[in-house]
């Protein structure tokens, strides 16, 4: 074994440790300090925190895949390109959420310091959940996201409303819980294993108990429609999104979306990736194309009728899994059945984490003296108030809607071009639906820029601004983000195609675990190797 | 039938079993027990305080501070026990048995930190 190539297990978690101590730092500076001072440095603390996780990801990146050499880490967290870009995209989506509520919270009045404990806690567990190689990882990881989320919707206790969205959240949230651990049950029962690669070893073998597996994966695909927001599943999303505080709002809409469309594309692809399971009996293919189709109409045509920004945001929400959904059709099987994803699906979720911060961040500016209903009085007239933050809401609204030059353009033209190159034109259809749904969505997106820029500040309700450095350098810095990576997204493209591509690997790594202790020298040269090259345009 | 589901036969047995039990002692107690009910004799626990109550009455948050409270040191036992069991045979494998240790220890800090976070927000003050 040679020591010197390898890197050791602490390292190669310091990412999770990190923010794990910043959470922990901030539930004591919470309570050792006078509980009516001022908390939001303890914002810039955690995002200090997840910059420091981020360098520590990106130096782990050029050296991934790695591998834990201690045997339960090892089964337990893959660390390879996956797994560290859709952490990156959620430690930046969680940074500059953070960044969000340092002086939003104050002013609703709902300055305490255990916000941000629960932020770097909840980002703790997104970060588990996309680099999580089994069943049981993938669950308490899922759990500390949700848990931490739940009582980050209810924050502002003094108002029903946001106590109402905790609650329909927690209780939605549960139940969707129990149908993934009654769904891992069942694959556990199938297989006699809960972790990815051996679950896909067991189903590949002519005695697996197919129907068992089967009930399994649509109880998983069900928990899964749940906490991505999908359409049959989706009731609770509009409720939440606009009660809770609009920079947990921000939160749940980036890094909870990203978690749980990277911890389950991971986990169908890696384990049921068998066609069998994607297009034989019971496809699920066939039924995340109907979900998508049914998310896309039911956000789109909805979100058409809202009047307040956050609700009409919720609804987009639903709209954009949809069309997230589209890049797990197009996965490429290899004639092993090995399966990878093309770089659409990290791509489009980094476009849509900056946009939706950027939106949310002005949703928060415009919400000052305590506006719960942020409706178009709210914002109306908001480029003679402040040119700079309508410049950053219509920057977001046009990235949400897919216009040139930003991220959301290219995310959504490299998910269509996938889906047809993967699908060899099978799946046209729903691409000409998606470009439909794409022009429907143009009707209420550009309705705000409109509001912002023509219609006039209501007279009688003048807007109240929340004045904050912090939430307009969040919020432009995410604009400014969506603009750079629309035009040159080379790079971010690049790094996609790897991430997605890695996932082919979790084979070689299944292959090379016969005895763990002969892993390190093994998995440094053939793994990364055999890596696909999924990039296009 | 399909060979799969036959180690499951057992537990569709016992399953009709029970219910079948169950149904029977029912039936049996209704159609053969003598039954001159009172009011006293109606309510759940006969000699002891009156269970139903308004749903929505108020009682004090202590409790259920108390009750998580038990139930976070109750689960930390349990995890520790498994631990403590095996640790002597871990300490033979030099590579592992700071693992072992470090990760217990960081399982308590964290919990010890909670408990910091707990007593100095006064979920232990009774009154």
């Amino acid at each position: 074994m040679q020591a010197a190539t390898t890197t050791s297990d602490l390292a190669i978690i310091s990412p999770l440790f990190i923010v794990c101590a910043m959470g922990l730092v901030a539930l004591l500076v919470a309570v050792f300090t006078p509980k009516d001072s001022f908390k939001g440095w303890l914002g810039y603390v955690v995002a200090f925190g997840f910059a420091l996780a981020l360098v520590a990801v990106v130096w782990l990146w050029k050296q991934a895949p790695l591998t834990l050499s201690n045997e339960s880490l090892f089964f337990a967290l893959s660390v390879d390109h996956f797994g560290l870009g859709l952490t990156a995209v959620i430690l930046i989506g969680g940074l500059l959420a953070a960044l969000t509520a340092v002086d939003y919270l104050p002013s609703q009045r709902s300055d305490h310091g255990e916000y941000y404990a629960l932020v770097a806690f909840a980002v703790l567990g997104m970060m588990a959940m996309v680099m999580s190689a089994d069943m049981l990882t993938f669950f308490v990881a899922l759990e500390l996201m949700s848990i931490s989320v739940y009582v980050l919707a209810g924050f502002k206790r003094q108002s029903a409303f946001s106590t109402e969205a905790a609650m329909k959240y927690f209780v939605t949230g549960s139940f969707a819980s129990a149908l993934l651990l009654l769904g891992i049950a069942f694959t556990y029962g199938a297989t006699g294993s809960i972790r990815f690669t051996e679950i896909a070893e067991a189903l590949a073998s002519p005695q697996a108990s197919l129907p068992i597996a089967q009930f399994g994966v649509v109880m998983l695909l069900a928990a899964f429609f749940f906490k991505v927001a999908a359409a049959p599943f989706h009731m609770w999303t509009p409720d939440v999104y606009e009660g809770a505080p609009t920079s947990v709002t921000a939160l749940m809409a980036t890094g909870v979306k990203v978690a749980a469309f990277g911890g389950f594309a991971r986990m169908f692809l890696t384990a049921f990736g068998d066609a069998r399971f994607r297009t034989g009996d019971l496809p699920w293919e066939t039924i995340i194309a109907i979900v998508a189709v049914a998310s896309m109409f039911a956000g789109n045509l909805m979100a058409l009728a809202q009047k307040n920004l956050k609700r009409m945001l919720a609804y987009s929400a639903i709209a954009h899994t949809g069309y997230i959904m589209l890049a797990m059709l197009a996965a490429p099987t290899s004639g092993d059945g090995t399966v990878w994803l093309g770089p659409g699906l990290i791509f489009y979720l980094l476009g849509y984490t900056l946009a939706s911060i950027a939106a949310f961040g002005v949703a928060s500016v415009v919400s000052g003296n305590d506006v719960e209903d942020v409706n178009e009085v709210a914002y109306a007239g908001l480029a003679k108030r402040s040119p700079a933050h309508a410049l950053i809401l219509a920057v977001a609204m046009l990235s949400l809607l897919g216009i040139p030059l930003t991220a959301g353009f290219i995310g959504k033209l490299t998910i269509f071009a996938e889906v047809l190159d993967g699908s060899h034109n099978e799946y046209l259809w729903i691409v000409v639906v998606a470009v439909i749904n794409s022009i429907i969505s143009a009707f209420y997106y550009l309705r705000v820029i409109l509001v912002a820029y023509m219609r006039d500040e209501a007279a009688e309700r003048p807007i109240q601004l929340v004045s904050s450095r912090s939430l307009t350098l969040a919020a432009g810095l995410a604009a400014f983000l969506t603009l750079v990576v629309g035009l040159v997204p080379s790079r971010a493209l690049m790094a996609s195609g790897k991430a997605g591509g890695s996932l082919a690997d979790s084979k070689a790594r299944a292959a090379s675990t016969a005895t763990v202790n002969d892993v390190h020298t093994e998995a440094d040269a053939p793994a990364t190797a055999s890596a696909p090259k999924a990039t296009k345009l | 039938m399909d060979p799969n589901y036959a180690p499951y036969v057992p537990v569709a047995v016992v399953s009709i079993l029970v219910v079948g039990l169950a149904a029977v002692i029912l039936l049996l107690n209704r159609m053969l027990g003598p039954r001159r009910p009172t009011r006293e004799k109606g309510i759940p626990y006969e000699s002891g305080v009156d269970p139903v109550s308004h749903p929505r009455r108020r009682f004090s948050v202590k409790f259920y501070m108390t009750a998580i409270l038990f139930l976070v040191f109750d689960l930390e036992v349990v995890f520790i026990y498994p631990w403590a069991t095996r640790f002597k045979a871990w300490l033979a494998d030099d590579a592992f048995a700071p693992v072992a240790l470090g990760s217990m220890l960081f399982f308590v800090l964290v919990l010890a930190l909670g408990l910091v976070y707990e007593w100095k927000r006064g979920a232990m003050n009774w009154e």
